[in-house]
């Protein structure tokens, strides 16, 4: 059994790299084996290749879907009607949504699950904003609630 | 019949790495403008790192780029080293020439397979080629994971390299990790061959406008970790303290990225500069790949750069067989890479996979950074793009509209473009 949790995004783009900062605080924990945490950062293509030869995989990522700043939501690619070609959205022109779908046309199946943060500032800095800074622990809780879940078999996910 | 007018914009060009526009407008058959127009925010890098300490300068500055972030970890790196008089080991050097090989394969399977294919294989994107070509989206795959499974393997992961930090590593590899990858080093053999190929029955627009190229020499190796800087018209060499020297950067106003020049209006750097400059270094097999691929010297075709980022990626792929049995015949020893930080000031100089990368530090007495300087190579190509796209325009009159754009689309393309750090959240609309 392989699962990883991911964190994506660029750290000197403020909340942009919320994935990359949960990850850094994901890495100081013990995992049961088989679980993997990973920061992926801006290297979508690399993101593809981990998806290979997984069986789930949990993405954290700054997701902007107009909730308040700090929102954490919780959810799967099925539940998403639209990944949006927003100006500044650039998974250096691959976009997640996209990359899943290579994935999954290239035979890459693993169980995927979303963590997501809404942002607050993205521009240049390393700093979180303090609406994100402050969901940091509920981005952890969840994570290790979702691995949980994975590892103790009750997979597929549960609808949250 | 030739087209007299033309207007074209080309808003946020797909599959390079970041935002930029093309802009063309002929009247009454005068080009009254070709440019590249970049609309990334202005470099940032300067007010980032100001006070920060010598300890974090490469991890903050391995985040400029997902894709190259071993180039400015060690361009940082070496700038740190050499402003405070830090010697590196042979074992050190070894295993930082062994990482550049796993980064610049990377980040050429990328823009090779994933960019540049798709318009020889005639599709929008590599999503469309998983049905029409899909062993070509798995070699590509295969070697991505080989390169970035190295670069995990010699710093931790590749797109933030831990491990690496002044004065050396504190990690190094196992013996048998290191076999194990010569083994599927080895065995990429079969998929470069079919690269080869692949690249070999899809030629190219034919153009060429002479250009000076510019990038790092070493005397004993084909150089992207270490060297002094070299111009293909001149033939000589600066040593990196001197690189203002040959970037003379300038503003020019339709881009927020600052143009480069040197012997000429403009210079091009990046796999075909290195090829160029560096030729006689390849390895055999690379220049074998280079022969059938219709490769000569000199080559002043600017989409003949994906050709040579072909020839690099095998070059690599021997290159890192060598290294591998170097360092393994050595033996590995662990390190304490161990720095006593003092004011000063320094240089690094190192090839990017998109060309010359500088990184230029002054530290106080407490090794904190009181300023810095970073030239990127994308920014570098900017002028020569300009000056392709004035010369190209006019050759492609007597085609329709929408081949015109193409064409300057690839053309771009080819610089393989890093108009870097862009943000990327992600922006979703749930099923309510």
């Amino acid at each position: 059994m392989k699962f990883r949790i991911l964190g994506v995004g660029n750290p000197l783009r403020r909340d942009d790299g919320v994935g990359v900062h949960a990850v850094r605080e994901l890495a100081q924990r013990d995992w049961p084996p088989g679980v993997e945490v990973i920061d992926v950062g801006t290297d979508g293509f690399a993101l593809v290749t981990f998806l290979q030869d997984a069986e789930g995989v949990l993405l954290i990522d700054a997701v902007a879907c107009g909730k308040a700043p700090g929102t954490v939501v919780t959810f799967s690619p099925e539940d998403v009607r639209s990944w949006m070609e927003g100006g500044s959205l650039s998974l250096h022109e691959a976009k997640v949504g996209p990359l899943l779908q290579l994935a999954q046309a290239l035979g890459f199946c693993p169980a995927v699950r979303l963590v997501g943060i809404q942002p607050a500032d993205w521009g240049w800095g390393q700093e979180l904003s303090p609406p994100v800074a402050a969901a940091l622990p509920e981005v952890v809780r969840t994570v290790e609630r979702e691995v949980t879940h994975w590892v103790s078999g009750r997979k597929p996910w549960a609808k949250s | 019949m030739a087209v007299t007018d033309l207007n074209i914009e080309v808003h946020h060009l797909t599959r390079v790495e970041g935002h930029g526009n093309i802009v063309v407008d002929l009247k009454a058959g005068r080009l009254e403008k070709a440019i590249f127009n970049v609309v990334e925010a202005p470099r940032f890098f300067e007010a980032f790192v100001r006070g920060r300490s010598y300890e974090e300068m490469s991890t903050i500055t391995s985040r400029i780029c997902g894709i190259c972030a071993v180039s400015h970890t060690c361009a940082s790196l070496r700038a740190t080293e050499a402003a405070m008089g830090i010697e590196i080991s042979e074992q050190t050097r070894l295993l930082r020439l062994l990482i550049f090989n796993g980064e610049m394969i990377s980040s050429h399977v990328l823009h090779f397979y994933y960019l540049a294919a798709p318009d020889l294989l005639g599709v929008k994107s590599v999503l469309p080629l998983v049905a029409t070509h899909p062993e070509v989206v798995r070699r590509a795959m295969r070697l991505k994971r080989l390169s970035y499974d190295l670069c995990a393997i010699l710093a931790g992961r590749h797109t933030h390299p831990v491990a690496m930090v002044p004065g050396g590593f504190t990690h190094i590899p196992k013996p048998e990790e290191l076999r194990a990858i010569r083994e599927r080093f080895v065995a990429a053999r079969e998929d470069l061959q079919e690269t080869v190929a692949l690249f070999q029955a899809r030629p190219f627009p034919q153009f060429e406008r002479p250009t000076e190229y510019v990038s790092i020499t070493h005397p004993e190796r084909y150089a992207f970790y270490e060297g002094d800087i070299k111009s293909s018209d001149t033939g000589e060499t600066l040593p990196p303290e001197r690189y203002k020297e040959a970037t003379n950067e300038h503003i020019v106003p339709h881009s927020t990225a600052k143009h480069a020049r040197w012997h000429r209006d403009s210079y091009a750097v990046g796999a075909l500069a290195r090829v160029t400059n560096n030729y006689d270094q390849l390895h055999p097999a690379a220049k074998e790949a280079a022969e059938a691929l219709g490769f000569s010297l000199p080559c002043y075709n600017p989409f003949m750069n994906n050709v040579a980022q072909v020839i690099e990626t095998v070059h690599c792929v021997e290159d890192s067989i060598l290294l591998i049995d170097q360092i393994l015949d050595r033996g590995l020893e662990p390190e304490e890479p161990h720095v006593e930080p003092r004011a000063g000031e320094g240089v690094g100089v190192v090839e990017a996979p998109r060309g010359i990368l500088f990184h230029h530090y002054e530290y106080d007495d407490h090794g904190k950074c009181v300023k810095a300087n970073c030239v990127i190579p994308t920014a570098q190509n900017y002028g020569n793009i300009d000056r392709d796209l004035q010369a190209f325009v006019p050759q492609l009159l007597d085609k329709p509209k929408e081949d015109i754009t193409l064409n300057l689309e690839m053309l771009v393309r080819s610089y393989d473009p890093c108009i870097s750090c862009s943000a990327h959240l992600l922006e979703v609309e749930f099923i309510e």
